[in-house]
């Protein structure tokens, strides 16, 4: 069996504070995710995620435990080139991380370092910003992007990386909901058709509800682990590690009490709105 | 004359944009009532934060006029500085301007400019503190030392401090978690309660301008392409979707029911609504739930 392309083992990561006072944010984490998988992470802010994000590609090392990126041990300082060159993060704010005046020379910033041929970079750059659908600004300037279109640009840097994974650690959260959608209609394209494994932390249940996979965290550890379905029928838990559950499955929940014959397993408006369309068709059928 | 707040074929240009390039404002006509809470929509580029801008006169129009409190803002520069008390602007991430040694120096920086008295300074801090419910203790911190969501209520405290008769809220929730955006919501329906202040929130997330607003004025190009209720504005959902806005889930709900061929009206944007709606269509098609 191919080993999974990011595995967490018991892996613990405590901060040391400022005044030496010792501030654990990841607990013996563990869980696997296998290459081609889109999993999405939740829990409020403090919850461990972002901390999780770092411990990926070794931009932190776990205090305990280990962290295998395709079997290679993040903690072994030669392995990693290596493993970066599999794992990339898009951070949060758009505005923090192009460095080159033009568009297509950040995209090339990364291949350029791993001593890629000009040829082949220029290939890749074009390949990168293709499939991200920013071919067309790649002589643009950064500063003249909208927010959206920079997180894409972000991306299109780590694909030139010829990169296994991309971990967004909350890349959506400062975008308008036009950038979000250009950010998450090309995440998922990356996903299904070129097969780059996902981990996708956020705050938005409706970007969640697209993953594959749910992964939610509470104070440094691994409260839940489903398939969307799964996941988001445990409102309880959801509820007690401060979320919510996406608005179309809270709208099914409501009608529910009226409606007992509405399936327990909406969580997108097309769910919701097929569910109540079946629902009248079938009572207008039977009414005649 | 109850509108705090009255514009009138309001122009902007930003100064050294090409003349060829439409102008950020262009003919916006607004009046903002006394007390109500109207939100702002309109996406990026739109002209909503040129517009308050206006309000508090940081920028100056470049035609047409704009009245606080029945007074043009512009008539000299008592009226300007007068302006920029009434109208409190709190950009978006605002914990990114804090700057003081404590948090509660930074709460008073306002007021401290207003020329108020020790005494007065110190009941304001203590009173826009609780409103947006941060803790007394932590008035002596470094706003540094607080997490994301105290500093923001933080730095909203201290545009509240100043008491101003309108607050301007730029998009108050943006990169917060579901708890932190939850804790705000509520500090705007709280500090409109017990102020009956004006506010004015500028907002991309639509559940929050259903949830919370009276009316809304949506920015289309520079231009109040439209200004009504909440119902009248997400009654038109179409026409929002057209200019690249969003609707509430629910409403995107009821338009596909809609173009399913469900006998449902526009300008659902409630659950409650939305609930009350197939009721009312499940006991009209007769039959029994």
């Amino acid at each position: 069996m191919p080993s999974p392309l990011i595995e967490f083992q018991n892996v613990s990561f405590t901060y040391g504070g400022e005044e030496g006072e010792p501030v654990p944010a990841v607990r013996e984490l563990s869980f696997a995710v296998p290459r081609g998988e889109f999993v999405a992470v939740l829990g409020h802010n403090g919850s461990g995620k972002s901390t999780a994000a770092k411990l990926c590609n070794g931009l932190l090392l776990p205090t305990e435990g280990k962290v295998l990126v395709d079997g290679l041990d993040t903690a072994d300082e030669a392995q990693l080139f290596d493993i970066r060159r599999r794992v990339g993060i898009v951070f949060q704010n758009p505005d923090n991380q192009i460095i080159a005046a033009i568009i297509e020379d950040d995209v090339a910033f990364g291949p350029e370092n791993l001593n890629v041929p000009p040829a082949e970079i220029r290939t890749r750059v074009d390949e990168a910003l293709k499939a991200v659908g920013m071919f067309e600004h790649r002589l643009a300037e950064p500063h003249k992007l909208s927010g959206g279109q920079k997180q894409r640009v972000a991306i299109a840097g780590i694909l030139a990386m010829r990169n296994d994974a991309i971990v967004f650690d909350e890349a959506t959260a400062m975008l308008d909901p036009r950038g979000r959608r250009e950010v998450m209609d090309a995440v998922l394209r990356l996903n299904r058709e070129q097969g780059i494994t996902v981990l996708f932390i956020t705050h938005f249940m409706e970007e969640a509800v697209l993953a594959d996979r749910v992964l939610v965290m509470d104070e440094g550890r691994l409260l839940l682990d489903g398939t969307p379905q799964a996941v988001f029928a445990q409102q309880n838990a959801l509820r007690a590690a401060g979320l919510e559950l996406p608005i179309p499955a809270l709208f099914a929940q409501k009608l529910r009490a009226h409606f007992p014959a509405l399936p327990e397993d909406i969580l997108t408006e097309e769910d919701c709105a097929r569910a109540i369309f079946r629902l009248f068709a079938q009572k207008g059928g039977n009414a005649q | 004359m109850s509108s705090v707040i009255e514009c009138d074929k309001l122009c902007f240009r930003y100064p050294n944009t090409a003349k060829t390039a439409p102008p950020a404002l262009e003919q916006v006509k607004l009046t903002v009532e006394r007390g109500e809470l109207l939100a702002i929509i309109g996406h990026t580029g739109s002209g909503k934060s040129t517009l308050v801008q206006q309000l508090n006169a940081l920028l100056k129009p470049t035609q047409g006029t704009v009245f606080v409190d029945g007074k043009n803002i512009w008539e000299n520069k008592k009226t300007v500085r007068e302006a920029r008390f009434l109208v409190g602007l709190c950009f978006q991430y605002p914990e990114y301007q804090l700057f003081e040694e404590t948090v509660e120096k930074d709460i008073a920086f306002g007021p401290k400019n207003m020329g108020l008295e020790a005494d007065e300074i110190k009941r304001r801090v203590c009173r826009a503190a609780e409103l947006v419910g941060l803790d007394k203790l932590l008035l002596k911190k470094s706003p540094f030392d607080l997490s994301g969501g105290e500093k923001r209520r933080a730095a909203i405290a201290g545009v509240m401090a100043m008491e101003p008769q309108v607050i301007v809220f730029d998009e108050p929730t943006a990169g917060l978690d579901p708890r932190g955006k939850e804790h705000i919501l509520q500090m705007l329906l709280r500090c409109r309660a017990e102020t009956k202040r004006t506010i004015l929130l500028i907002s991309h997330n639509m559940e929050d301008v259903a949830r919370l607003a009276d009316r809304v004025l949506v920015m289309h190009q520079g231009k109040a392409a439209m200004h009504g209720t909440v119902e009248q504005i997400f009654a038109r959902a179409e026409e929002l979707t057209e200019m690249g806005l969003t609707v509430p889930c629910v409403t995107r709900i009821f338009l596909a029911l809609r173009r399913m061929g469900l006998a449902v009206p526009p300008g659902i944007f409630t659950l409650e609504q939305g609930l009350r709606e197939l009721l009312r269509l499940a006991a009209e098609s007769g039959c029994a739930l």
